[in-house]
C-alpha cells in the first residue's frame, strides 16, 4: 500500500513555489471584456498591461488601476507588446498596423516608428520590444517576415538579426525578447515560440546560441511566448511564459557556471482553475521578484510572489 | 479463530429426548464460541478492550460531532458488541500467543473489527466550502432591445470583474431556451454571447431552472436574473419553491420599460380569389397606443407599388390600397408603416405580410450554372420550345426559395448545376415542389452534376431515382482531405466552422478519408483520416469541437502533411480556413506537400488589413496548386466548402463512349430508334424502387444512363449522361434527341388535376390556423391531415377536424418568425388531394409588448429571498460578505476497504509469521552467528515436546513455561529443512496409547467428549 502511494509521481522537473497568488480581471470595455496580452514593469514597479480591447492600463504595485488609454487604431487589430523606455516613454508594439507607437506617462501620443514593409526599419507584425542599457531598441517581428531588428535611441536602424525558419538563427515568431548586460558583452534572448526554444545573440556580433539545451532540455518549452529576466548577483534567471503548456518556467540562464541548480522550475498547467494558466501570453518580473503574468485566456493579470 | 470442532448433529440415539439433543446443542455452540479460558483471566486483562472500546466509540461519536466523517449507516456500530468476544478469545488463550506480540495481535484485531464497522456504516468525509458561487441569468429575447442588452452586459462585466478571488462566477443566456454561455468557475473569461437561443419568447422557468442545475450543491449558490419580465412561456412556481428550498436566492435587475408610445401593423388584408389583369384591394390593419402620423408603404415582390401618407388614432385603423396582377405566379406583398423617430418603440412589428397566388399555363424551368452561363441548358431549351413548351431559364442564384413560388413550373431541370449554387433553402423548396406540389423533376448530367456537384446527402437526392454513391462493387480511387480550422476570431466563428465542415463531409464519398485539425491548447486531431461514411459518428465530435485561436500554421499543417502522406488515397487536398494571422508553415512543410502533390486551398474571413492580412493564405494556395478565397460574408462560406470538398470526386466521371442499352421498356423511349453514342456519363446507383429506362451496356455493374420514379406526388428523371454538345455531341445532333426530350419531358411533367380543396393559413398570436374546405360535388367525409415546415428547419404535425359541413379546421404553435409552409391532405372514398398554403410571422411576439414586468420580478425574488437590484452595486455587493458554508461529503469507504485490505494481511502475519532477527542481521551484516537459528527451533521443538497433551481428558492447561530461547524468532520460510513429519498413526482405541500426531489426539478427545 504504502508503495502504491508514494508511487503517485508528478513532473520529474521541481515545482516553482510562490508563497502567494493573486488574481484580478480586466476592467470591462462596454459589453466586452478583454484579456490582457503583454505586460511590463515601470520604474517604480508599477505594471503596465495592454489588452485585447486596444487600451494600456496602469496599476499600481497593489493591483490598484492608476489610469489608463487606448491605441489610436485599433480596428485592424490590437498591440501585442509593451516595453517602458529608459526616458520614461512607453513603447507599444503596435502589431496589426505594423509600427511602434511612443507614449510619455500619461498616455500621450509621442511618435511612431516604422511603417508595413519587409524593408530596413519596416514591419510586419512587431510583437514584441526590449530596450538594452544603451538605449537601443531590439523590435521582434513575424508573420513570415520573422526578425529581431536594433535601433538606436533616436529610432535609426542599426541592423538585423536572424529570420524566418527552424535554422540556428532563425525564428519562428519570436513572441518575446529580454536584453540583457553580461560580464564579457552585451546581448538579447528571444523566446522562439514555434521553434519551442530560447536563444541568445551577442550585439553586435551574433551569432545566435540556444540556450534553451542549456541547462533547459530543448524539449522542455512548449510554446514560450514571453521572457523576463532577474540578474541576482552572478546568476541570472529567466523566467518563460509558455502558451501551449500554459504554464511558467524559470531557468539558470546564464552563471551557471559558478554553480547552483540548473533544472527549470515550473509552476501552473493549462487550465481555468486557480494555479493554471490557458494561452497566457506576458511575463514581467518586478524589483521585488514579483512575477506578473498575462493569463489571457482566463483575462486574468496573475500576481506570484515568491 | 472459532475452533469449531464438529457439530455432530447426526446425533440420533435412542433414548435422549428432543429437549436434551436441544440442550446438547445449544451447550456445543455455546462452548465453542465462547471456549473457557485456558488461564487465569484478571481485570487487567480487560484494559485493552476498555481502551479500544473507548478509542473507537469515541473516536467515532467525536468524527461525527465535529462534521468530519459522518456514517449514514450508524446501525453497523452494534458490531461492536463482537469486541468482548474478540477480546474473550484472544485473552483465553485462543490466540496462542504471548506477551508484546500478544498485545499486538489483539491490537491488530480490534483495528480490523473497527475498520470494518465503519466501512458497513458507510463513511463520508465532510467538506465545507466558504465559496460563493454566483450565476447570472441574461435574457436575451427579442423584447430586450439591444441597448437594454447591451447595458444589462455591462453590468455584469463589471461585477463579475469586482468579484473576490476565490468566488465563481458564470452566464446563461436565455430566450425561448436557456443555454449555459460560462459555467460557474473562478475565472470569468467572457468574450461574446456565442450561444444560439431562440429570441423570439422568454422562458424564465427554463432560466431558473438551469441555473439551479448548474449550480454545484457543494458550493453556496446565488442567481442574479437579468430580464424584463415579460415571460412568454413558463410556469416559475415550482423552480422557485426549487430554488428556496435550496436556499439559493435570486437578485433581480429588472429591465424596465415603458412604451407610451408604440405603433404596428396587425395585419395585411389580400383578396383569396384573383383573375389576371384586375384590380384588387389590399387593407392594412394598423393599431396604434397614441395617435399619431406615417407613411405607409407596399411591396410587391421586393418592388414598392404603393405609398401612402397616414394619420391614425389611437386603437385600430384600416387603410386601403390598390393591387393589379399582370401575370400568373406568386406575388409577395409587404406592408411598412414608418413613423417619425421618437414617436415608436419597438420599430421590428411596423411591418405585416402576406401573399397572392396567381395560377397559369404550366412552365418548364431550367436552372444552369451561375460560373458556367447558359452554354449547357441552351440545346434542351430549344428542343423543348421546338415541342410548343414554355421555357424560362434561371442561375442557380436566381432559383426560388420558397416552395410556392415553384408552383407556376410543371416541370423543373438541373441542367448541370452544382449544388453549391444553391443554398439549402433552395434544395428544400425544389424537394417539397417535387414532393407535396407534384412538380416534375429532371437533372442532367455533366461534370457539375450528381456526384461530382455535391448533391450527396442533400434534399435533392432524396428526390432523385439514383443514389449519389456508385455502386458498392465499383472500385474507384478514393480522395483524402484534410480540414484545419481557425475560426475563432469573427463573430459566430466556431458555429460556422461546425457548420461548413459538417457540409464538406456530406459532399464526400462514403469511402473518402476526411480529417478536421484545430488549435486549443495546441494542434491536435478533432479526428484523424476517417471514412466520410462514418459521417454520423463524425457530426457528433464536430458539434463538441471548440477551435481555439492558432497561433502557426507549422503545427497542424505538419500533422496534416504527415497523415495525407501516409494515405492511400489518389487525391489528396487540404482546406484552411483563418483570419490569415497565424505564423507561416516552415519551408520543409511547404516543400513536403508539393513533393506529394497534396493541394491547399485557403479561405481568409475577416483578415487583418495590409499585406500580413492574406499573404500567408495566399501564398500557401499558390504554393501547392489550390485556391485562394475572400468571402466578404461567412454566408458565402458553405458553397466555398462544398466546392473545394468536390474536387475529390472527379473519380466519379466516367469519360468513356458507349451506345446506352434499353433495360426496360419506357413511354419516354416510345418510338425511338437505336441511340448514337454517348461519351461520358457521371456514376451513380440506382435506388430500388426506380424504373431504369437506359443504361451503360455492361454484364457487371448496373450503370444508370435514365431512370425514373415516383416521389410523394411528383415524378423524377435522372439522365446521367449530358445533353449538350460535350458528351451528348452525337445526340444533339440526331433526329431523336427532340423527340427525346419532349417525351421525357411529358413522362414526368406534373399532371394538371383541379383540386377541390381550398385552404386557407394564417397566424394569430402565437397560433397558427388552418382551415380547409371542400369544394368538391359530393359531400364525403375526409380524413384531413396538414404537415406544416417552418423556421430553423422545423416541421410538426397539425390534425385537422370537422367543424361544420365540407369544413375542417386546425391549430398548431407558430415557433418563431419567418415563413410556413402547410401542405394539407385529404382522404376519404375514392378521394386523395392535396393543398399547399403558406404564411408568414413578420416578427416575434415579443414585439407585441410594451412594458416590462417588475411586478413578477419582484414576486421572485421574495420567494428565494434575493433582492431587486438597481444597477448600480458595485460586485462586493453581489458577492455578500455574510454567508452560511456549504457542506458537502463524498464517500470515503474506498479509503477504508483499502485499509482493510492492508490490515488483513497484517493480523495474519503477526499471529502466523515470525521473524528470525538474527537472519535478518546477518543480511544487515549485523549478524554473528547464523547458526543461532538453528538452535532456536530446536528450542521450539523441545518445548512443542513439553507442552504435548496427555492421552487422557483434556485438562485446563497450565500457564506456558517460559521460553526456552530468550528470542525464539524464526521465520519460517528461512527456517532450515527438517524431516517430514510422520504420517499418522492407526487409530487409537479408547484405552490405547495416545496417537502420535496431534490430529490422531484431538481426534480420540473428540470422541471421548461425545461419550461423555
Amino acid at each position: 500500500m504504502f508503495l502504491l502511494l508514494a508511487g503517485c509521481g508528478g513532473s520529474d522537473d521541481p515545482e516553482l513555489r510562490f508563497s502567494e497568488v493573486r488574481s484580478w480581471m480586466l476592467p470591462p470595455d462596454g459589453a466586452s471584456l478583454p484579456a490582457p496580452r503583454a505586460l511590463a514593469i515601470g520604474h517604480k514597479d508599477e505594471l503596465l498591461a495592454v489588452d485585447t480591447a486596444g487600451r494600456i492600463l496602469v496599476y499600481d504595485a497593489n493591483a490598484e488601476l492608476l489610469h489608463r488609454w487606448r491605441m489610436p487604431d485599433t480596428t485592424a487589430g490590437r498591440p501585442e507588446g509593451i516595453c517602458v523606455l529608459q526616458d520614461g516613454r512607453i513603447a507599444v508594439a503596435d502589431t496589426h498596423y505594423h509600427r511602434v507607437v511612443f507614449f510619455d506617462q500619461q498616455g500621450k501620443l509621442l511618435s511612431t516608428l516604422g511603417s508595413e514593409g519587409k524593408a530596413p526599419g519596416q514591419f510586419i507584425y512587431p510583437v514584441a520590444l526590449a530596450q538594452d542599457d544603451k538605449g537601443n531598441l531590439f523590435v521582434a517581428e513575424y508573420g513570415g517576415n520573422d526578425r529581431v531588428q536594433k535601433f538606436n535611441s533616436e529610432g535609426k536602424f542599426l541592423r538585423s538579426f536572424g529570420s524566418f525558419g527552424t535554422g540556428p538563427e532563425q525564428f519562428q515568431r519570436p513572441s518575446g525578447i529580454a536584453c540583457a548586460r553580461g560580464t564579457t558583452g552585451n546581448g538579447f534572448y528571444v523566446a522562439d515560440a514555434f521553434n519551442n526554444r530560447l536563444l541568445f545573440f551577442w550585439d553586435p556580433h551574433g551569432p545566435g546560441v540556444d540556450v534553451s539545451g542549456v541547462p533547459l532540455a530543448r524539449s522542455a518549452l512548449r510554446f514560450p511566448y514571453g521572457i523576463a529576466l532577474l540578474d541576482q548577483g552572478t546568476k541570472r534567471h529567466a523566467y518563460i511564459i509558455e502558451y501551449g503548456a500554459g504554464r511558467l518556467t524559470r531557468a539558470l540562464v546564464a552563471g551557471w557556471q559558478h554553480g547552483g541548480d540548473t533544472r527549470p522550475y515550473r509552476f501552473g498547467s493549462s487550465g481555468r482553475g486557480e494555479g493554471q494558466f490557458l494561452t497566457p501570453w506576458g511575463v514581467a518580473v518586478d524589483s521585488k521578484g514579483r512575477v506578473f503574468v498575462a493569463d489571457t485566456g482566463n483575462r486574468r493579470i496573475v500576481r506570484l510572489t515568491p | 479463530m472459532f475452533g469449531v470442532g464438529g457439530w455432530g448433529f447426526g446425533n440420533r440415539q435412542s433414548g435422549i429426548g428432543d429437549w436434551d439433543r436441544r440442550r446438547l446443542i445449544l451447550k456445543r455452540v455455546l462452548a465453542n464460541l465462547l471456549p473457557p479460558s485456558r488461564r487465569p483471566v484478571t481485570w487487567l486483562a480487560a484494559l485493552p478492550l476498555a481502551v479500544f472500546l473507548v478509542a473507537f466509540l469515541g473516536g467515532s461519536l467525536w468524527l461525527d460531532a465535529t462534521n468530519r466523517v459522518v456514517f449514514t449507516t450508524p446501525w453497523a456500530f452494534a458490531l461492536t458488541l463482537a469486541a468482548p468476544w474478540v477480546w474473550w478469545l484472544h485473552v483465553a488463550g485462543y490466540s496462542g500467543l504471548r506477551g508484546a506480540r500478544a498485545l499486538v495481535a489483539l491490537g491488530v484485531r480490534f483495528v480490523v473489527l473497527g475498520v470494518f464497522i465503519m466501512v458497513l456504516a458507510d463513511p463520508r468525509a465532510v467538506r465545507t466550502s466558504n465559496v460563493l458561487s454566483v450565476l447570472y441569468a441574461l435574457d436575451v429575447s427579442d423584447s430586450m432591445g439591444d441597448k437594454a442588452s447591451k447595458g444589462a452586459m455591462e453590468f455584469i462585466l463589471r461585477t463579475a470583474g469586482e468579484k473576490p478571488e476565490k468566488d465563481e462566477a458564470g452566464l446563461l443566456v436565455f430566450g425561448r431556451q436557456a443555454v449555459v454561455e460560462l459555467p460557474p468557475r473562478v475565472t470569468f473569461p467572457f468574450e461574446a454571447i456565442n450561444s444560439r437561443v431562440a429570441r423570439d419568447g422568454t422562458n424564465i422557468e427554463k432560466a431558473l431552472a438551469l441555473a439551479a442545475a448548474m449550480l454545484p450543491d457543494t458550493k453556496q449558490g446565488r442567481v442574479v436574473l437579468v430580464t424584463d419580465g415579460a415571460a412568454t412561456e413558463g410556469n416559475l412556481a415550482r423552480v422557485l419553491d426549487d430554488l428556496a428550498a435550496r436556499q439559493v436566492p435570486v437578485d433581480v435587475l429588472p429591465v424596465e420599460y415603458d412604451h407610451a408610445r408604440e405603433v404596428w401593423l396587425e395585419k395585411l388584408e389580400v383578396p383569396r380569389t384573383v383573375k389576371l389583369g384586375e384590380t384588387y384591394e389590399a387593407a392594412v390593419i394598423l393599431s396604434s397606443l397614441a395617435p399619431g402620423s406615417g407613411t405607409l408603404v407596399l411591396n410587391e415582390n421586393g418592388q414598392k407599388i404603393a405609398e401612402q401618407k397616414v394619420s391614425f388614432e389611437a386603437g385600430k385603423n384600416r387603410y386601403v390600397l390598390k393591387l393589379t396582377l399582370r401575370e400568373p405566379g406568386l406575388y409577395e406583398y409587404v406592408a411598412t408603416i414608418e413613423v417619425p423617430p421618437g414617436e415608436d418603440g419597438w420599430q421590428k412589428n411596423n411591418l405585416a405580410v402576406n401573399h397572392i397566388y396567381l395560377k397559369g399555363k404550366g412552365k418548364v424551368l431550367l436552372v444552369s450554372d451561375p460560373d458556367e452561363g447558359q452554354r449547357d441548358v441552351a440545346p434542351l431549351a430549344a428542343a423543348l420550345r421546338r415541342g410548343q413548351r414554355e421555357v424560362e431559364l434561371v442561375s442557380g442564384l436566381e432559383f426560388p426559395r420558397d416552395v410556392l413560388a415553384l408552383l407556376p413550373y410543371d416541370c423543373i431541370g438541373f441542367v448541370n448545376v452544382p449544388a453549391d449554387a444553391f443554398d439549402a433553402m433552395q434544395l428544400h423548396a425544389l424537394h417539397d415542389a417535387v414532393y407535396h406540389q407534384g412538380t416534375g423533376f429532371l437533372m442532367v448530367g455533366g461534370k457539375n452534376s450528381f456526384g461530382p456537384g455535391g448533391y450527396h446527402r442533400t434534399p435533392v437526392e432524396q428526390a432523385l431515382p439514383v443514389a449519389m454513391e456508385p455502386s458498392q462493387k465499383k472500385v474507384l480511387p478514393k480522395g483524402a482531405l484534410v480540414i484545419i480550422l481557425h475560426t475563432c476570431e469573427f463573430p459566430e466563428g466556431n458555429t460556422w466552422a461546425k457548420r461548413i465542415t459538417k457540409e464538406a463531409i456530406r459532399v464526400l464519398s462514403a469511402k473518402d478519408d476526411v480529417g478536421v485539425l484545430l488549435f486549443d491548447t495546441g494542434a491536435r486531431w478533432l479526428f484523424p483520416l476517417t471514412p466520410a461514411g462514418e459521417y454520423e459518428k463524425l457530426v457528433l465530435l464536430i458539434n463538441r469541437a471548440e477551435p481555439g485561436d492558432m497561433p502557426t500554421f507549422a503545427g497542424t499543417m505538419q500533422m496534416s502533411l504527415t497523415a495525407l502522406t501516409a494515405s492511400d488515397a489518389s487525391q489528396k487536398h487540404m482546406i484552411i480556413i483563418s483570419d490569415g494571422d497565424p505564423s507561416p508553415p516552415p519551408p520543409p512543410v511547404l516543400r513536403g506537400l508539393q513533393a506529394n502533390q497534396i493541394s491547399v486551398s485557403t479561405i481568409a474571413i475577416y483578415p487583418h488589413e495590409g499585406i500580413g492580412g492574406t499573404d500567408v493564405l495566399r501564398m500557401i494556395a499558390t504554393a501547392t496548386g489550390g485556391r485562394f478565397y475572400h468571402p466578404q460574408d461567412p454566408r458565402l462560406l458553405p458553397s466555398i466548402f462544398i466546392k473545394e470538398a468536390k474536387t475529390l470526386k472527379r473519380s466519379m466521371i466516367d469519360n468513356k463512349t458507349f451506345v446506352p442499352q434499353v433495360d426496360f421498356p419506357s413511354p419516354i423511349l416510345k418510338g425511338l430508334g437505336a441511340f448514337p453514342p454517348l461519351h461520358g456519363l457521371v456514376l451513380t446507383s440506382l435506388k430500388p424502387r426506380a424504373n431504369l429506362a437506359l443504361r451503360v451496356p455492361s454484364e457487371e455493374d448496373v450503370d444508370p444512363v435514365l431512370a425514373v420514379w415516383r416521389y410523394g406526388v411528383g415524378k423524377a428523371a435522372a439522365f446521367t449522361s449530358d445533353l449538350t454538345t460535350n458528351w451528348g455531341a452525337d445526340w444533339v445532333k440526331s433526329p431523336l434527341y427532340e423527340p427525346f426530350v419532349n417525351q421525357l419531358i411529358t413522362d414526368i411533367v406534373r399532371a394538371t388535376e383541379e383540386g377541390r380543396l381550398r385552404l386557407q393559413t394564417y397566424a394569430e398570436g402565437s397560433t397558427g390556423v388552418i382551415v380547409v374546405e371542400d369544394y368538391h360535388p359530393e359531400a364525403s367525409f375526409l380524413e384531413v391531415a396538414a404537415q406544416v415546415s417552418g423556421p430553423h428547419d422545423k416541421s410538426v404535425s397539425a390534425p385537422l377536424r370537422q367543424v361544420g359541413p365540407r369544413r375542417y379546421q386546425g391549430e398548431f404553435p407558430v415557433w418563431g418568425n419567418g415563413h410556413y409552409h402547410i401542405m394539407v391532405s385529404g382522404v376519404g372514398t375514392g378521394r386523395n388531394e392535396r393543398a399547399l398554403g403558406r404564411f408568414v410571422v413578420p416578427y416575434s411576439p415579443e414585439y407585441l409588448r410594451f412594458r416590462s414586468n417588475p411586478i413578477a420580478l419582484e414576486q421572485i425574488a421574495r420567494r428565494t429571498g434575493g433582492r431587486m437590484l438597481a444597477g448600480a452595486e458595485p460586485g462586493k455587493e453581489l458577492f455578500v460578505k455574510q454567508r452560511k458554508p456549504r457542506a458537502s461529503s463524498e464517500s470515503v469507504v474506498d479509503w477504508f476497504l483499502l485499509a482493510l485490505a492492508c490490515l488483513i494481511p497484517l493480523d495474519v502475519a503477526v499471529r502466523r509469521v515470525q521473524l528470525d532477527w538474527l537472519v535478518i542481521g546477518g543480511w544487515l551484516g549485523l549478524g554473528r552467528r547464523k547458526r543461532a537459528s538453528g538452535a532456536t527451533l530446536g528450542a521450539l521443538l523441545r518445548r512443542k515436546e513439553a507442552i504435548r497433551l496427555p492421552a487422557g481428558r483434556r485438562e485446563r492447561p497450565l500457564p506456558a513455561a517460559p521460553p526456552a530461547e530468550p528470542r525464539p524468532v524464526v521465520a519460517r520460510p528461512a527456517a532450515p529443512p527438517t524431516p517430514a513429519p510422520k504420517p499418522a498413526a492407526e487409530p487409537s482405541k479408547d484405552a490405547g496409547p495416545p496417537p502420535a500426531s496431534t490430529t490422531g489426539r484431538l481426534l480420540a478427545a473428540k470422541k471421548k467428549w461425545k461419550k461423555e
